[in-house]
């Protein structure tokens, strides 16, 4: 079997003006195109506001009101998909905020058991299920955390914790949005090992959304950067860090040397 | 605002509380604990003043007038249940519908409320028992279409406000159904304001219910209810005012207890208070 591709094609997704006489359509992501292959990650980088996440919303099919997708296509292993139809099943997902990522009334098993029931896995399997994926992100040796509340877990445990969960759907696919963002250091680098340890042994496909160029030396196999809601150069990350051809692509590269000082 | 004397405060919350419980204690085991048959008249013993026979006395047609508060409190509190439960529902389903669908069909659902948000309220229930009939029944149809519409808008602001949140962006990517996301998510979030809100408009409820009765509207003699007994007593305040005393003392105990008792689940309730309480 050939390996499975998770492509969107042409995104455009345009909010609107309202002026006395019509609607004003505004671009925020303008024919964007992301290839996403299993085992290889592709980081998408670009500056706030560049369109990263919404790219990754019209993906999804979950952009915020007043937004919409004025073109595009979503594409699974080359045929035509409606993206509602992957969420759960062919892409999963980390968002930013561990914090906010969860519902405070709701346990980690109760989150575990709704992920579980698009998968159609009930019972003791899925308890089973649930247990594995927790251990498989460093969860397992405490039995309690399938009845902790989110307030009982710090940002790295709950960021781990929604890992696993995207990994009880056993989605081919992840799309995680700035996932380390909101991490201390000690908690970014070991949620940066784990997916690019689920990448490696589970052959993940990994969509990161990052502006942090760190991040995509350490993981990715492939770069997008976006500007302005354009992906202005696609290329492998040693090619971009050697050769960034495009001004945006260059401007980060500065700035994260300025910012770290490397000469 | 942080309240100065919070003992105090949770002291007067008791006493609401216990009031509210035996109101709602008579209200269910009522009918079996009247000391008379609230509806036997004794028309040689009008007007009794309180006394061990009769401890509140009687009213014009001699019938105990203690027997009959109780009695009341069923009709009076059951028929604010009623109204409670439907217009609940009301509210919850489609101020539901429309906050969790949005687009067109919140639109028209929106509109709908406002034409019944534009009438006062009572002119409203005025107008529906004009149309349908004096009788119980009617006057609780009557207090729900004219208040359901509230609840409705509060219900959609609510989950408008959750359906942002990460969390429900995440169980929709992770393919949960609405259905699911609503009783999950959403849910958890309305309910508890939501109770707050009916519980103060539980002695709102009961105000309306005992006023319309009071119009001669509602409730008809000689069933035992306090705003009928207020009508009734209405003939005789310059001579016998106790008559009009007791039933209203009722309602007025009842208005207040309940209020008490939302505003206290509110205060517990509002996360924007629990910071000043030091909780």
């Amino acid at each position: 079997m050939s390996a499975r591709t998770l492509r969107a094609e042409g995104l455009t997704v345009e909010t609107w003006r309202e002026t006395r006489r019509a609607r004003e359509p505004v671009p925020l992501v303008r024919d964007a195109t992301l290839e996403l292959r299993e085992g290889e990650v592709l980081a998408l980088v670009g500056a706030s506001g560049s369109g990263k996440s919404l790219a990754c919303a019209a993906l999804l099919d979950v952009l915020p009101p007043g937004t919409r997708r004025r073109a595009g296509c979503i594409l699974l292993d080359g045929a035509e998909t409606e993206p509602a139809s992957l969420r759960g099943r062919a892409v999963a997902c980390v968002l930013q905020a561990p914090r906010t990522a969860f519902n405070p009334l709701r346990t980690i098993g109760d989150h575990a058991g709704e992920t579980l029931s698009v998968t159609g896995l009930r019972g003791a399997a899925g308890r089973a299920a649930m247990e594995q994926a927790l251990a498989e992100v460093g969860l397992g040796d405490d039995p309690r955390v399938p009845d902790l509340y989110p307030f009982q877990m710090s940002g790295g445990m709950l960021q781990r914790a929604m890992i696993a969960l995207a990994l009880l759907s056993r989605a081919p696919f992840l799309v995680a949005d700035e996932p380390t963002t909101d991490l201390d250091l000690v908690a970014q680098a070991r949620v940066l090992d784990l997916l690019a340890g689920l990448v490696r042994e589970r052959g993940l496909g990994l969509l990161i959304v990052t502006h942090d160029l760190g991040v995509v030396a350490r993981l990715a196999d492939q770069v997008a950067v976006m500007e302005e809601g354009r992906i202005v150069e696609t290329n492998t990350a040693a090619a971009l860090f050697a050769h960034p051809s495009h001004l945006a692509t260059r401007a980060l590269l500065a700035a994260h040397r300025a910012l770290h000082e490397v000469p | 605002m942080i309240p100065a004397g919070f003992p105090a405060r949770s002291g007067s919350v008791a006493v609401a509380g216990a009031l509210a419980a035996g109101l709602v204690l008579l209200a269910l085991v009522g009918p079996l604990a009247t000391p008379h048959d609230p509806l036997a008249v004794d028309l040689t013993r009008r007007f009794e003043a309180p006394g061990f026979a009769h401890l509140l006395g009687t009213d014009h047609l001699g019938r105990d007038i203690l027997s009959r508060l109780i009695a009341g409190a069923r009709t009076t509190l059951g028929s604010v249940l009623a109204v409670l439960a439907l217009v609940l529902g009301l509210g919850l389903a489609v101020g539901g519908l429309s906050g969790m669908l949005g687009g067109r069909i919140d639109a028209v659902l929106m509109r709908l409320c406002d034409v019944f948000l534009t009438v006062p309220t009572f002119v409203l229930a005025l107008f529906m028992i004009g149309a349908l009939g004096t009788g119980l029944v009617n006057v609780v149809a009557a207090i729900v279409l004219s208040h359901w519409a509230w609840y409705a808008r509060i219900v959609r602001g609510l989950v408008l406000e959750l359906k942002t949140r990460d969390y429900v962006l995440a169980a929709r990517i992770a393919g949960a159904p609405p259905l699911a996301i609503f009783a999950e998510h959403v849910l958890p979030g309305v309910v508890p304001p939501l109770a707050a809100l009916a519980t103060l408009d539980i002695g709102h409820m009961a105000l309306h219910v005992a006023g319309l009765s009071f119009l001669g509207l509602g409730v008809q003699p000689p069933t035992p209810e306090w705003g009928v007994m207020i009508n009734d007593a209405r003939a005789f305040f310059w001579t016998r005012p106790l008559l009009v005393v007791w039933p209203g003392l009722a309602i007025a105990l009842a208005v207040l207890a309940f209020n008490r008792l939302g505003d206290a689940l509110r205060d517990r309730l509002d996360p924007t208070l629990v910071a000043g309480r030091g909780l």
